[in-house]
């Protein structure tokens, strides 16, 4: 966390910096006359001999919506649902192009000295949908909603620190919330996917955001409309509409976009990348930093005895696999996550493939020739592709995975984190976050039911210390443990693809892993 | 002469009378038939539901997903309904029927009738276009094969339809697709994607190829029942008569020999109809169609119950509905030959 | 509930033939036609390329040997698959188990039906009620919304493929069978055993059931194709067999797409089980013909094909 955010609008270079940049002279008059010529200058920097155009309506088709599709920014839960949130609201803070939190919709967001109150200011002039003005009011009944015991959303565990019943409003645009412990990550907590800001007596069936698409229609499982904002309070959109569609399948995804039935698709899988440019189509890879770990749970056999552990993660050929399953993109892991957070620990040496010390590991936890089961499912590009590598590689420590493959229903069913040597999928956290979300004892997605009394002890430190620095060092300690006894293997983290169509301009990609940079449209044209 | 023949049991039942009017036995026959299937639609309702509590986890896990906490799933799955008995869910979905309400999504909440109705009437018009272009194509070349029995083009025929015939509909779907969309050429939709109310007559573009693949898939059988009938017809002694007698070709075909083909015609088209009901899941996943098919997978990923228990109400009447119509038809087709 | 359906000649003889020392003349006879010959052909040729390619397989079939979507060179004849392994190799251990899943399916399939139907053919009455609306009822699933449950209700293990194709099947093969039963039924030689005392269980096993060897020969061979058709289907829409394990219908799902970079695998497999149903298809037709005599035949199967009940004469 930074106690001083910077303010830029999530889109990459912003403006502010662009006009800086010029009036140093890189550009010469045209760009010191501002306005127009800014304008055009900025615009042919961003890309070469295209000019922003007003209007037309963008085609999307995407995977991983289904009939529980939904438009309510705070009970987001499929990934086709980021898709549409994104376009209709905004939150407090937002992830930038390079995973770094910045202020969206807040001018401030302050700690006291020990973490155990926050003060939220709301930038002025903002208004939603309906022209109501965007107060502390909305914050407050926005954070409420999400926590409401009788109907507890899916953001709340998180939130379970601040004490909203003793929250002040001070101002119009400020409110202070007082925590019931130190809560130092609020604002790393804050850019996940269900805490979109949403207006007092907000109606899910009509749903009202201040961001830059308002909604026109929903069909779940099928389609969504939204249209143009043009008072959105970061400069309107481009384009005047956006379509989006759900789609079952990858190849009809790529025939979509081939044929000119839609314009951009997402969550494509690396073979396809030679297909679709092959096809004429232009495909966006980035090295995002999402989730698609393997999970060891650490209270059950064989892997109650960490050597065993430590074993399995010797045993993966990490470059081999993300050759195979991802032709070389992604970035390789470590076995540590929120690698784009600022206190990842990049100094500890990077593991690499070694069966001779993985079958030592093994003979003196008494595992030799070990034959365990792994529940596989389809749930992300490679996942399935990634269990059957690794069934592979396993051979030659005389390591026997026998591979289970269930569908992804049946996966994240009631069996969901019982399971002993597994998978699973994330988005981007920080690091504080992350080991809230799945490393603690009451953690919600503790697949690996990590139970370590110094870390527990370590990250309540963390949360209570304001200093950047100790934080930093509380965090390396910390990922000391996840490195050397952690229930995760984590080889690399999967890349980014997304393909979309010549015509379509303006699009960029982040590292957190969700497609065009959250969604972003806002400086988007088509021809 | 070929006749079609009633099921035993009921020929069994029917008074051997040649001077009472059909219309009265074909009532009682299909009162019958409706009584039976009705109960048979009960029946099937109860087992669908039995095994949709037998499946691992429910809507509530479905709708959280990947967030599920124990207690959001416990306080949705008491919003949905699902913390009640079997029995009494069962009851309440049943009873709710009776009065015109088939119940809500639990994936969405939004009621039952207005998903299932779109997606009813997208399968119908799929359906109702591909039977009826495979019909007439069947039986058309059916004839066209009758009448030149034996001779070459017969046989390539026969060996082609019986080639295309082994192939899985989702092959023959995948074929046409890179063949005319997406690789080779690039002059057909590769996907047949509806907006939410927009009507496939609208979008008549769209639906060729998901048309032609059940086409391809389906007339082989129409070919052959076609063909096999009128030979048959054809070669029967009331149609060598006619022939002696000195009637044209022509005239002994349409006048005499058809009107036998028919009645085992109509029951294979009948047939045929069924059996692109149930093909078309695979058609539907391939081509993204928002039919009932695409709904009825889903629905079951999502242990949708309302959506599975009333979109296999619907299929499993119209198996039924199907098959009466097509019994009433073959018999009123050869009145003379009802009796003996 | 039953629908009218095959139309036969008045007074002509019933639609398969009974006597049962004719089944093996039966077989010898469609062997010698085009038909037969071809389709058996075809049929133990594939069969044998899915018994004894594992034998025969240049690699294992799960080894990660090359870039994925490789194109055919001088390692791998075929390219390489979407995780490198080589599509020879897979091709040749992919057969056995399908076809070990489809026979079993089919097998049960047929037994389970056959019982259902000779018992109703034979015993009448209450039970022939009973076993028939029971049928009735399955047969309004549409099949794959059946296999396709069920599946989901454990997931797709393979016993449960097993189970759920072979009750799929089950109620069509109650039917034809019920029908050729109830014609045997009333054959003299089964009369006078019974006059004899034989108990109704010795009787429906020792002279009802291997009177229908040759419907149950044509059943057998297009249960099969149907089975072979569902379970690649359903590994299509990924409820069907699982991976590693190499075999043809997951081959054709998992590797569509990189059509474009190799298509051998998924033209190999499905070359294979096209080749294979044909097959299959031609022998079942030539068996159908000889017995039957070549135009009832055809009506016979189309119109099974599509799940009408292929009736008995009433006289």
């Amino acid at each position: 966390m930074e106690t001083h955010l910077e303010d830029a609008t999530p889109d990459g270079i912003d403006r502010q910096q662009f006009l800086k940049r010029a009036s140093a002279g890189v550009l010469g008059a045209a760009a010191l006359t501002g306005g127009l010529g800014a304008d055009r200058a900025f615009a042919a920097l961003t890309k070469a001999a295209a000019q922003p155009k007003r209007g037309g309506t963008l085609r999307c088709g995407f995977a991983g919506g289904s009939d529980t599709d939904t438009v309510d920014g705070d009970n987001v839960v499929n990934n086709m649902d980021f898709a549409r949130v994104y376009q209709l609201y905004d939150g407090l803070v937002a992830y930038d192009e390079n995973a770094r939190v910045r202020l969206q919709l807040a001018e401030e967001l302050t700690p006291n000295k020990n973490a155990t109150s926050w003060t939220i200011r709301v930038k002025p002039g903002i208004t939603f949908h309906n022209g109501k003005d965007l107060t502390a009011d909305d914050v407050l009944f926005t954070l409420r909603r999400i926590v409401d015991p009788k109907k507890p959303l899916i953001g709340a565990p998180t939130l379970a620190f601040l004490d909203l019943k003793n929250a002040k409003k001070l101002d119009k645009r400020t409110c202070r919330i007082p925590c019931h412990a130190p809560f130092g990550s609020f604002v790393d907590t804050l850019p996940n996917y269900t805490y979109f800001i949403v207006p007092v007596g907000f109606n899910p069936k009509r749903p009202v955001g201040t961001g830059p698409f308002k909604f026109q229609s929903f069909t779940p499982g099928r389609q969504s409309t939204f249209v143009r904002n043009g008072d959105y309070w970061d400069g309107p959109p481009y384009l005047d509409k956006i379509v989006m569609t759900d789609f079952a399948d990858e190849e009809s995804q790529i025939n979509a976009l081939l044929a000119g039935q839609v314009d951009v698709i997402n969550f494509l899988s690396a073979p396809s990348i030679a297909s679709i440019k092959g096809g004429g189509a232009n495909v966006n890879i980035a090295a995002g930093a999402s989730l698609l770990q393997f999970t060891m749970r650490v209270d059950a056999k064989p892997f109650n005895d960490v050597r065993v552990r430590q074993a399995m993660r010797l045993i993966i050929d990490r470059e081999e696999m993300r050759r195979i399953v991802f032709l070389g993109h992604g970035i390789l892991g470590n076995d540590l996550f929120a690698y784009w957070d600022p206190v990842y620990d990049h100094s500890l040496p990077q593991r690499h493939q070694d069966i001779a010390k993985a079958k030592s590991l093994l003979k003196a936890a008494g595992q030799e020739n070990l034959t365990i089961e792994f529940v596989t499912a389809p749930m992300g590009q490679g996942a399935v592709q990634m269990a059957q590598v690794l069934a592979q590689q396993a051979k030659k420590a005389g390591v026997n995975i026998k591979l289970r493959q269930l569908t992804v229903t049946n996966f994240f069913g009631p069996n969901y984190l019982k399971w002993v040597f597994s998978q699973d999928t994330w988005q981007y956290f920080p690091y504080f976050p992350m080991v809230a979300f799945s490393s603690l004892a009451k953690s919600p997605a503790n697949e690996t039911h990590f139970a370590d009394p110094t870390y527990a002890k370590l990250y309540k430190q963390g949360l209570a210390t304001v200093d950047a620095a100790k934080r930093k060092a509380i965090a390396h300690e910390m990922q000391r443990i996840d490195y050397e006894k952690g229930g995760y293997i984590i080889p690399f983290f999967p890349p980014t693809i997304d393909a979309y169509s010549k015509k379509v301009h303006g699009l960029r990609e982040g590292k957190t892993g969700v497609p065009f940079n959250q969604h972003n449209y806002k400086k988007v044209w088509i021809d | 002469m070929a006749t079609p023949e009633v099921a035993r049991d009921d020929l069994v039942r029917l008074p051997a009378s040649r001077t009472r009017s059909p219309w009265r036995e074909i009532r009682a026959l299909v009162a019958r038939r409706v009584a039976l299937g009705v109960v048979t639609l009960f029946l099937v309702t109860v087992v669908v539901f039995a095994a949709t509590q037998v499946l691992p986890g429910n809507a509530a896990y479905a709708v959280l997903g990947h967030s599920a906490t124990p207690q959001a799933i416990s306080a949705l799955e008491k919003e949905m309904g699902l913390d009640r008995s079997a029995v009494s869910q069962y009851w309440s979905w049943f009873s709710g029927l009776f009065q015109g309400d088939l119940g809500k999504s639990l994936a969405n909440g939004e009621p039952v009738g207005s998903l299932i109705g779109p997606r009813l009437e997208n399968s119908a018009f799929l359906v109702a276009v591909s039977g009826a272009i495979g019909t007439a194509i069947g039986v058309l070349l059916g004839l066209w094969a009758a009448l030149r029995r034996d001779k070459p083009i017969d046989h390539v025929l026969s060996v082609t339809l019986l080639a295309l015939t082994s192939l899985p509909e989702f092959v023959v779907g995948i074929v046409l697709v890179l063949v005319f969309a997406s690789v080779l050429f690039h002059v057909l939709p590769a996907v047949a994607v509806l907006s939410p109310g927009q009507a496939p007559w609208d979008a008549p573009k769209l639906l060729i190829l998901p048309t032609a693949t059940l086409v391809i898939v389906t007339v082989p059988y129409l070919f052959r029942m076609v063909r096999a009938a009128t030979i048959e017809a054809l070669e029967s002694e009331y149609v060598e008569m006619a022939r002696l007698n000195g009637l044209s070709p022509l005239r002994v075909l349409v006048r005499h020999a058809l009107p036998n083909a028919i009645a085992p015609t109509i029951q294979v088209i009948g047939l045929n109809f069924l059996y692109l009901a149930g093909g078309i899941v695979v058609v539907e996943f391939v081509f993204n169609y928002p039919g009932i098919g695409q709904g009825l997978v889903n629905a079951v990923s999502d242990r949708d119950i309302p959506i599975i228990q009333f979109t296999v109400l619907v299929l499993a009447a119209f198996y039924v509905f199907m098959n009466i119509v097509t019994d009433v038809i073959a018999l009123l087709a050869t009145p003379r030959r009802l009796f003996r | 509930m039953s629908s009218p359906a095959v139309a036969t000649r008045t007074g002509d003889a019933p639609i398969y033939s009974v006597r049962r020392r004719e089944s093996l003349h039966i077989l010898r006879g469609a062997l010698k036609t085009f038909r037969g010959a071809t389709g058996a052909l075809l049929t133990l040729g594939v069969v044998g390329v899915a018994a004894l390619g594992p034998l025969l397989a240049p690699h294992g079939g799960t080894d990660l040997l090359g870039a994925p979507f490789q194109k055919p060179g001088s390692d791998l004849p075929l390219g390489a698959d979407e995780l490198g392994r080589d599509v020879l190799s897979r091709v040749l251990y992919g057969g056995w188990e399908l076809l070990l899943v489809a026979a079993a399916g089919t097998a049960l399939g047929i037994v389970v039906g056959t019982a259902a139907g000779v018992v109703a053919a034979y015993v009448r009455g209450s039970a022939d009620a009973l076993i028939m609306r029971t049928v009735d009822v399955l047969l309004a699933f549409p099949q794959l919304v059946f296999v396709l449950l069920l599946v989901s209700v454990i997931g797709p293990k393979t016993w449960l493929l097993v189970v759920g194709v072979g009750l799929s099947h089950a109620p069509q093969v109650a039917r034809v069978l019920r029908s050729a039963a109830l014609d045997v039924s009333e054959r003299d030689y089964v009369k006078a055993v019974e006059i004899l005392g034989v108990p109704p269980g010795r009787v429906m096993r020792r002279e009802v059931v291997p009177s229908l060897i040759t419907p149950l020969m044509v059943e057998t061979g297009l249960r099969m194709t149907y089975s072979i058709i569902i379970i690649a289907g359903l590994s299509f829409v990924g409820f069907g067999l699982q991976p590693p394990s190499p075999n043809w219908g997951l081959m054709i799902n998992e590797n569509r797409i990189g059509l474009t970079q190799n298509s051998w695998p998924v033209l190999a497999p499905a070359l294979l089980v096209a080749l294979l149903t044909v097959g299959l298809n031609m022998l079942t037709d030539a068996i159908a013909r000889v017995a039957l005599g070549v135009d009832r035949a055809e009506r016979a199967i189309a119109a099974e094909a599509l799940g009408a009940e292929p009736t008995v004469d009433v006289a």
